[in-house]
């Protein structure tokens, strides 16, 4: 699992307003890990935003 | 923002406080609506924010008070709608990674002059359909809201490289969070105003 993977599965989700499928694998170790899966998961919305104006 | 004591910062194993990120298509003016089928399992809660207006980067020696206040455009009375995409059993690390579960953010009515606000002494009443639901104060932030930015500008959490003009902080929830369920939520923020929020 990268920081991108799992940024896409919880936009996903957000965008299916569910909860995200999950593996095992998809742990984070520490703080900057989820800041980086943050990072992604906004340029991911703000993609999504800027393709439904 | 969360994790402003060191028990909670252990929870991250991190020494500093820490921030999810409220992703603009999440943040409402209000008042405003929201539908219950865009949401899983939310609460709502009440919090102090603030606005920039500028740049606080990380620099060499700590921010005092009077930097962050000086940072500061305008303080806002708000809801977030907590919600989560990862199981509520998941760690706390997945958790921020999926924001802090932000689900959305609601703000109250925007205007000049309230940075002289003693943050402090503000009582909140929360009704749902006209009814009393909850009461909060700000106090409950460090005791002081403006504590919690000046703490979160010594972190500098954010992977966007420090807090930035125009953004919007949020301090953490002043009131016991509440099952979102439809109806109409008002929540009075005494001199902050009021911020209003209808759920479908």
């Amino acid at each position: 699992m990268t920081p991108s993977d799992l940024a896409r599965k919880l936009a996903l989700a957000r965008s299916r307003g569910s909860i995200a499928a999950l593996d095992p694998s998809d742990t984070i170790a520490n703080v900057e890990e989820a800041y980086r899966v943050q990072a992604e998961l906004a340029a991911l919305e703000k993609d999504a935003s800027g393709a439904g104006r | 923002m969360t994790a402003l004591t060191a028990p909670d910062q252990k929870k991250f194993s991190s020494s500093r406080p820490v921030a999810g990120a409220l992703l603009g298509k999440y943040v409402h003016a209000g008042p405003t609506g929201l539908a219950l089928s865009h949401l899983m399992l939310p609460l709502l809660e009440c919090e102090v924010a603030f606005t920039l207006a500028v740049d606080l980067p990380a620099q060499a020696t700590p921010y005092q008070l009077t930097d962050v206040e000086a940072a500061v455009e305008d303080i806002v009375a708000v809801f977030e709608i907590a919600d989560s995409r990862v199981p509520s059993s998941s760690p706390d690390l997945l958790k921020l990674a999926d924001c802090m579960s932000n689900g959305a953010l609601v703000t109250g009515g925007r205007t000049s002059g309230r940075k002289k606000i003693d943050l402090t002494k503000i009582e909140i009443l929360l009704k749902h359909n006209g009814k009393e639901l909850e009461r909060g104060h700000s106090s409950r932030i460090m005791g002081n809201p403006w504590l919690a930015l000046l703490a979160l500008a010594n972190a500098q959490p954010l992977p966007a490289g420090g807090l930035r003009k125009g953004q919007i902080i949020t301090t953490g929830t002043c009131t016991s969070p509440v099952e979102l369920i439809r109806g109409e939520y008002v929540a009075d923020f005494q001199s902050l105003g009021t911020v209003q929020l209808t759920v479908t």
